[in-house]
């Protein structure tokens, strides 16, 4: 099943846009493949991060905070390697697409893609070169694994409510929402936490490892 | 994250979009619990449960489907029989193990059969005819082109760093994170750096329009799905205008 739209002679002359050296101020190819990969390195230490908080009983409260230190130095690369607008933003849709489109979860669609932007922006405000607002942008962005944790309080389970509640009132009261609402505000600050530490640990690789290769 | 290597050839031949549209309708009414407590939802919740298992099933991955509906029989039973009598701790304990099964387990099952059906490739042109932009579909091509790449590449360097005493219990367990994640993104960064090269050579990202031998389009199974879906959000707006309880 070919695609048969040959695009005319004039629609292929404007669409072959200069795409080698990326534009000052636009992302080009070269930047979309370097997002990609830096993507699949924050995805799999991710994984390891939450394989470790998932190990312990418990541990699933400090995914956040495991995630936003394990993620800290792709993060930092593609702030770093693209310094252009944009480049934040398309890892949190990615993000959202793997995470949320995949599974169906709403709530992380919307995180992920919030916490891009305003990563991104928090970043742009410093140029992408101060380097106190890069690290707090990688505090921000990390929220958006906060998306991951909302259903289990946002929602509101009436029949498990009534199944508790044969036990007695007052403790089934306790348990209405799966966890305790205290906890979200508990989960927002780890979170930021772990990016803020991340991103700290990803400076001092910076500086030891990835400039004198080069990387960035 | 593992998607399927051989495109799916049984009878039940989805769109990728519509396997989108179905995982997500299942997430919002099962997974986020859209409808709330009304007799509607939990009908709707049921039989988009159900689906998605037959779904699995249908298409091949008859013991998953099997196993996966056995963990749900059995988180009813628990709620059913073991809840009421237990309190304290281990009673929440319980509670919330059952709450995050009951809330996952049908949208995992929809995204299990969402991803063992369909390749990178048949998501990314049904990215591209939905107009994603190249800003998005191309990483993403490059991420499911680098996920094995990159977890050989880290099995290999664990191998190394192992033997010279750098792991958990070896001594040398606070280098861990610095030596093996320096040296996965120092490979991974020459690795796509000639990745970027071979691509643009073959002129990625010079068309808008990219043409794909993988075979995506709507069939009758697609709105049979899609108008199951579209039911179920009718539905909702039916309780919202006070038609059905």
């Amino acid at each position: 099943m070919t695609n048969s739209t040959t695009p005319s002679a004039a629609t292929q002359a404007t669409s072959a846009t200069p795409e080698q050296p990326a534009k000052p101020g636009r992302l080009g190819t070269r930047d979309y493949i370097f997002i990609g990969v830096y993507t699949v390195l924050y995805f799999v230490l991710i994984c390891v991060a939450a394989m470790i908080a998932n190990l312990i009983p418990g541990g699933q409260l400090f995914m956040g905070l495991a995630c936003g230190i394990l993620g800290g130095v792709p993060y930092m690369l593609v702030l770093m390697k693209s310094r252009n607008f944009g480049a934040v933003t398309i890892v949190g849709v990615l993000l959202a697409l793997i995470m949320g489109v995949i599974h169906g979860n709403w709530y992380t669609i919307v995180t992920a893609v919030v916490a891009g932007v305003a990563a991104d922006l928090i970043a742009r405000a410093g140029g992408y070169r101060k380097l106190g607002l890069n690290i707090v942008s990688a505090g921000v962005f990390n929220l958006w694994n906060l998306g991951l944790f909302l259903p289990f309080y946002i929602g509101r389970n009436d029949y498990l409510a009534a199944m508790a509640a044969k036990k007695g009132a007052e403790w089934a009261d306790g348990m209405a929402n799966l966890f305790p609402t205290w906890m979200l505000p508990v989960i927002v600050l780890m979170g930021v936490a772990g990016g803020l530490i991340g991103a700290w640990i990803a400076k001092l690789l910076m500086r030891k490892h990835f400039q004198r290769a080069g990387l960035v | 994250m593992n998607f399927a290597t051989s495109s799916y050839r049984g009878i039940l031949r989805f769109d990728p979009r519509t396997k989108i549209l179905f995982t997500l309708t299942v997430g919002a009414f099962c997974l986020t619990l859209l409808g709330g407590n009304s007799a509607t939802a939990g009908a709707i919740r049921w039989a988009l449960t159900a689906v998605s298992f037959l779904l699995l099933g249908v298409c091949g991955r008859v013991r998953a489907a099997a196993c996966f509906a056995l963990m749900l029989a059995a988180s009813y039973a628990l709620a059913e029989w073991a809840l009421p009598h237990v309190g304290g701790f281990l009673g929440w304990f319980i509670y919330a193990g059952i709450g995050m099964t009951t809330q996952t387990l049908p949208s995992a099952v929809a995204a299990y059969w969402l991803l063992f059906t369909t390749t990178a490739d048949e998501l990314i042109a049904a990215l591209q005819r939905a107009h994603v932009p190249q800003a998005v579909t191309i990483p993403l091509a490059v991420m499911f082109r680098f996920f094995p790449t990159v977890t050989a590449e880290a099995r290999q360097i664990n191998d190394a760093m192992r033997m010279r005493g750098v792991h958990v219990g070896g001594g040398k367990a606070s280098e861990m994170f610095e030596y093996r994640v320096v040296p996965m993104v120092t490979n991974s960064v020459k690795i796509a750096d000639e990745l970027s090269q071979a691509a643009l050579t073959r002129g990625l990202g010079a068309s808008p329009t990219r043409t794909s031998i993988a075979r995506i389009g709507f069939g009758w199974a697609d709105a049979l799905l899609i108008a199951g879906c579209a039911a179920c959000f009718g539905a909702l707006a039916c309780v919202g205008f006070g038609v059905l309880a």
